[in-house]
């Protein structure tokens, strides 16, 4: 077994690779699978992340960008993480420890702590990966549950109304028809009886050419990934850093329209619902669901047909204003807001609303959904 | 609570310029200093670029609520305004406020709200109005608005053109930028003694911003201790770049905000009985009382909302009195 320190990520590389090709006789190790993580920060810089906690010890490598990170578990053990962070603002984290423990450690420190933020994928985004990255095998899970419109337990009895099953449905599905064509013919069928798209993750196989398995792995909406088996580590690394790359590009749209008075830039983010709500059961359902968005809402006021609401971003204290309207709702980020409170509104409100939800930038040549 | 007509037609004006694209600065209530000494205070002031043409655009917004126009309106504020307007050049401007080239044009634009017709147009024959002065008329209740006199085929004209087309579209009237300017929140006075008396709009508004930046000192881990300047700067950090006021009028709104933090932390916790948020601790510094920040949530709304029932109630008058 080789140390769990690397002086260069080459090193590492070379050590995960080896364990997907079973090289090494650590029993319990290869038990695990290999998981990575993007996770967002707004830290300055990785020094001041890791001062703030004690239960982790940063290993700086002799590469600029890649440490090695201790972590220890409520038993004092220890184990390893192994930080990517060539993006600063979108760190990932590759592990090969117990998921029971280091999960839990991981969503703490890196996902959920000031600063610290998950990504969250878009469901057209999750369906541009599942129809981009065309493998001969491929799966899906989703996931979809009503949040907003729970009241409405009548409308279970209307169970044969398929336009209405989004209404009141929780359900949770994993297929694996392999072929493109296949999962084609399921979609479209799940969406004509009524079924919410909404991509939990999507499975893939990548093949070399002589159909070898050079990768099994998941990607989850929320930048978690999962190899299962292969045999070319290096593969992964390239689809992590196109997910990541593509999140940023994103992000940086996003933040290119919060508000700044300075130079008269920003426009409204506007998410339009696919159907009719009581604006007050939006705020209500926002409030209660506190651990999925994040955010300290405020009522301010209410005028003709929409409800204003001052928020705070409770990731990094930025402040930012909600107008809920029946069928939408307008978001003004000001500028010192981090702009991943869009897509933690957006993705959410898919999963637990309505995957038909669609963001645009007011003024902007910016749609995500239909 | 509603918000000001002002406050509803800037924020109308600011989604109509952003759907344009052509507005490059624009100032909240500014006053300019004109070379007779006198100074104007335009409600809005703008610079646009259209097809590399600059040009300027002054806003005054009006609302006159009565039937008949008064002597006194008219001779005491209307009149020395509009004589000031007419004076009011491109060389007058501060180009260390917004930028300054003198072969622009300048338009006055008189925006009147919610004002009959017939009112508009006793003004507009007694002042007199004349023709290159832009006038218009906007109901906020009918999301409407209308032209009333305009000089064709300026700069200015094709602006206002384009914006009485967007006027009808019911989108424009609802995109709030800024919830509030500081005609919502101005209007606390001290009252006998250590009293105050806040108004139920400024109360709310201002309780609410308490309220976040509080919270948003607990989430970004800045010091518990903070001054009426560290809230002033919070309260404004949204449109703090349109608003240009005055040393004096900087220093009365302090005063002010220091008069509705002092009732905060003292009067409002004694007198309806709940945990302090805040706590004076010397003159013009306060500490946040916040130590388990697991309850921070709950306890912030409920200070809040007890403090704004008493706004709602009326009562903030009488129960310190």
């Amino acid at each position: 077994m080789e140390s769990h320190q690397f002086e260069y990520k080459s090193d590492w590389v070379q050590y995960f690779e080896g364990f997907l090709k079973n090289e090494y006789k650590d029993v319990e190790k290869t038990k695990n699978y290999i998981k990575t993580h993007i996770v967002e920060s707004n830290y300055d810089s990785i020094e001041s992340f890791s001062r703030n906690f004690k239960e982790i010890k940063l290993l700086p490598s002799k590469e600029e960008n890649f440490f090695n990170v201790e972590v220890k578990n409520d038993r004092k053990e220890t184990h390893f993480l192994y930080l990517d962070i060539s993006n600063s603002r979108f760190w990932i984290i590759h592990n090969i420890e117990p998921q029971k423990i280091i999960k839990s450690k991981i969503e703490d420190i890196f996902c959920n702590s000031y600063l610290q933020d998950k990504i969250y994928i878009p469901n057209e985004i999750m369906e541009e990966y599942r129809r981009k990255e065309n493998t001969d095998s491929l799966g899906i899970s989703i996931k979809f549950k009503q949040l907003f419109m729970e009241d409405s337990k009548e409308i279970k009895d209307e169970l044969s109304n398929t336009e209405k099953v989004e209404e009141f449905i929780d359900y949770s599905l994993r297929l694996w028809p392999k072929k493109t064509k296949t999962m084609d013919f399921f979609l479209e069928n799940f969406k004509k009886i009524g079924l919410p798209i909404n991509y939990n993750s999507l499975n893939y196989v990548f093949f070399d050419e002589f159909g070898d398995t050079l990768i099994k792995e998941d990607l989850y909406f929320d930048g978690r990934f999962i190899i299962n088996r292969g045999k070319d580590f290096k593969h992964h690394l390239k689809f992590v850093d196109n997910v990541r790359d593509r999140y940023n590009t994103l992000m940086k749209q996003i933040e290119e329209n919060r508000f700044n008075w300075d130079d008269l830039n920003g426009n409204l983010f506007i998410i339009y619902f696919n159907k009719e709500l009581d604006p007050q059961n939006i705020f209500n359902i926002i409030k209660k669901n506190h651990d999925i968005f994040k955010i300290f809402i405020l009522y301010l006021f209410k005028k003709d047909d929409y409800y204003f609401y001052d928020c705070i971003d409770e990731h990094t204290g930025g402040t930012f204003t909600l107008q809920i309207f029946k069928d939408k709702m307008y978001i003004n980020l000001k500028k010192d807001s981090c702009g991943n409170i869009i897509l933690r509104i957006f993705s959410n409100l898919q999963k637990y609303l309505s995957p038909k939800t669609r963001l645009e930038i007011d003024n902007e040549n910016f749609i995500i959904g239909k | 609570m509603n918000i000001s007509y002002n406050t509803q037609v800037l924020n109308f004006l600011l989604a109509c310029f952003k759907k344009l694209k052509t507005l490059k600065k624009a100032l909240y209530e500014t006053s300019i200093i004109l070379p007779s000494g006198d100074s104007l205070t335009p409600d809005l002031f703008c610079f646009f670029i259209e097809n590399k043409d600059n040009f300027y655009s002054a806003f005054e917004f009006k609302q006159r609520g009565y039937d008949k126009i008064t002597n006194e309106d008219l001779q005491e504020r209307l009149i020395p305004q509009y004589q000031k307007y007419k004076t009011l050049k491109v060389e007058d401007l501060d180009q260390n406020i917004v930028p300054k080239i003198i072969s622009s044009e300048l338009f006055i634009n008189y925006l009147f709200i919610n004002t009959e017709l017939s009112i508009i147009n006793d003004i507009i024959n007694q002042i007199p109005i004349e023709k290159e002065i832009y006038v218009y008329s906007m109901k906020l209740n009918d999301h409407s608005l209308e032209e009333i006199q305009s000089e064709e085929g300026t700069s200015n004209h094709i602006l206002m053109n384009n914006i009485l087309d967007l006027s009808k579209i019911e989108d424009y009237w609802k995109k709030i930028y800024i919830p509030f300017t500081l005609n919502d929140i101005v209007g606390i006075k001290g009252k006998n003694g250590n009293k105050v008396d806040i108004p139920r709009f400024a109360g709310i508004i201002i309780t609410n911003k308490l309220i976040q930046f509080i919270v948003n000192r607990k989430i970004t881990q800045e010091s518990s201790n903070f001054t009426a300047d560290h809230f002033i700067d919070f309260l404004f950090r949204e449109f703090i770049q349109i608003i240009s006021i005055g040393e004096d009028e900087k220093k009365a709104f302090k005063r002010k905000i220091i008069l509705f933090l002092n009732w905060f932390a003292e009067d409002l916790i004694q007198e309806i009985n709940i945990s302090e948020i805040i706590r004076k601790i010397a003159q013009n510094k306060y500490n946040i009382i916040l130590r388990k920040t697991e309850t921070l949530e709950d306890r912030c709304i409920d200070i809040r909302n007890q403090a704004i029932a008493f706004f709602q109630q009326l009562k903030i008058t009488e129960f310190l009195q």
